[in-house]
């Protein structure tokens, strides 16, 4: 756990972190209590959030909350979720996907329209 | 430096370059997510763009370079646009902050509230800006409600020593200043209590009670930055309510008096 000096705010990639629920307690409660005395990183992370909201809608066409996109991701098959994330998240190119995980270039791009199509459908369902 | 660590430094720059290359859409679409959030045009969306990719560009992509990949990248590089969308709007407009109801009735709403309380804009001339502007939509009629539901608040401003000398005071009856005293003196008490009380509160919930009492969100809005199911949050807020509320009491404090503090928390 890093301790944050007094008087500065949480670094960007952790405040990120949090905003994705990838930070578990007590990294978790610490950018709280940040957060509970910075108004300014109170406002980033409802600016993150707005923003993902709005992404998420672009996939499903429709409002959904991250519970929902989050289950709908966790139902993929692992090959799908993984492609599906490394293009989504960390927006990597098909020739970088398919180099990282051992494979060509067009298998990249069919798992993820295959993983894109269940997610529409998946989020459509509810 | 050996030409090897030359080839790298090189082969690294090159790789950062791509990266920043490819992320050039997404990081557009934040910016314009962003500009129409907090209501930038013009200038001042060319100014925020500039400043963002001298931002991302400089320090040879340090912004990049730092990067662990422990989040999504989409959602370190919107951390980092927003912190300096915010930071600057914090330089423009100051201290001051919008009210809580401004911020519940949305963009517009603190748009307004800061053209008439922090710029001293007449309603007039803060709708003409709005609609020319900021190319609000709403009606003459709808900014009218909406200036409605809005807090009387006035701006501080600095006026001449001759003016001062002339202006009625502002405390009605003489003893009215003894009564303002105690009323200070008891809501000064009061905060003292409620921070107590929070403070043997999880983080959590105190950033709970902050986001709904002091920033004015909605239930929905809290649950969805803290990834919390919106129903199970409405009744913990009630909870928590009920239980500053003991805290508050067992302290001495009157139930009239905590009841109308609190709603004010939450209505403001």
């Amino acid at each position: 756990m890093i301790r944050l000096p007094a008087g500065t705010c949480t670094d960007a990639e952790r405040l990120a972190q949090y905003a994705d629920g990838r930070l578990e307690h007590p990294d978790c409660a610490e950018v709280e209590t940040h957060l509970e005395r910075c108004s300014a990183c109170r406002d980033v992370l409802m600016a993150v959030t707005a923003f993902a909201q709005r992404e998420r809608g672009r996939i499903s066409s429709s409002a959904v909350d991250s519970h929902r996109y989050e289950e709908a991701i966790a139902s993929l098959a692992p090959g799908e979720r993984t492609v599906l994330l490394a293009r989504y998240e960390h927006v990597l190119g098909f020739e970088e996907i398919a180099r990282t995980l051992g494979m060509d270039t067009h298998g990249a791009r069919a798992l993820f329209a295959s993983a894109v199509m269940k997610l529409r459908v998946r989020l459509a369902r509810h | 430096m050996s030409s090897v660590v030359y080839a790298q430094c090189g082969d690294e720059a090159e790789a950062l370059e791509r990266r920043f290359l490819e992320l050039l859409p997404v990081i557009q679409g934040i910016v314009s997510f962003l500009a129409r959030r907090y209501y930038l045009h013009g200038c001042d969306l060319e100014d925020f763009s500039s400043d963002v990719f001298v931002k991302l560009i400089e320090d040879d992509y340090a912004v990049l370079r730092k990067f662990r990949r422990s989040s999504s990248v989409k959602t370190y590089l919107t951390v980092t646009i927003a912190r300096l969308l915010i930071d600057r709007t914090n330089r423009e407009w100051g201290r001051w902050r919008p009210s809580a109801e401004a911020r519940r009735n949305g963009r517009v709403a603190v748009l307004l509230e800061k053209l008439v309380v922090r710029d001293s804009y007449t309603f007039e001339e803060a709708c003409e800006t709005l609609m020319t502007n900021h190319h609000v939509s709403l009606s003459r009629v709808e900014l009218e409600r909406l200036f409605g539901r809005l807090p009387a608040r006035s701006r501080r401003r600095f006026e001449s020593l001759d003016t001062l000398t002339d202006l009625p005071a502002s405390t009605g009856q003489p003893d009215s200043a003894i009564v303002c005293r105690d009323g200070r003196t008891a809501a000064a008490r009061l905060i003292s209590l409620l921070s107590e009380a929070m403070r043997s509160l999880p983080a959590q919930e105190r950033l709970i009670l902050k986001m709904r009492f002091e920033d004015g969100l909605t239930i929905a809005a809290i649950a969805a930055a803290l990834r919390l199911d919106s129903r199970k949050l409405y009744s913990r807020i009630e909870r928590l309510h009920a239980r500053l509320r003991t805290a508050l009491m067992s302290r001495g404090i009157g139930v009239d008096d905590v009841d109308l503090f609190l709603a004010h928390g939450e209505a403001d």
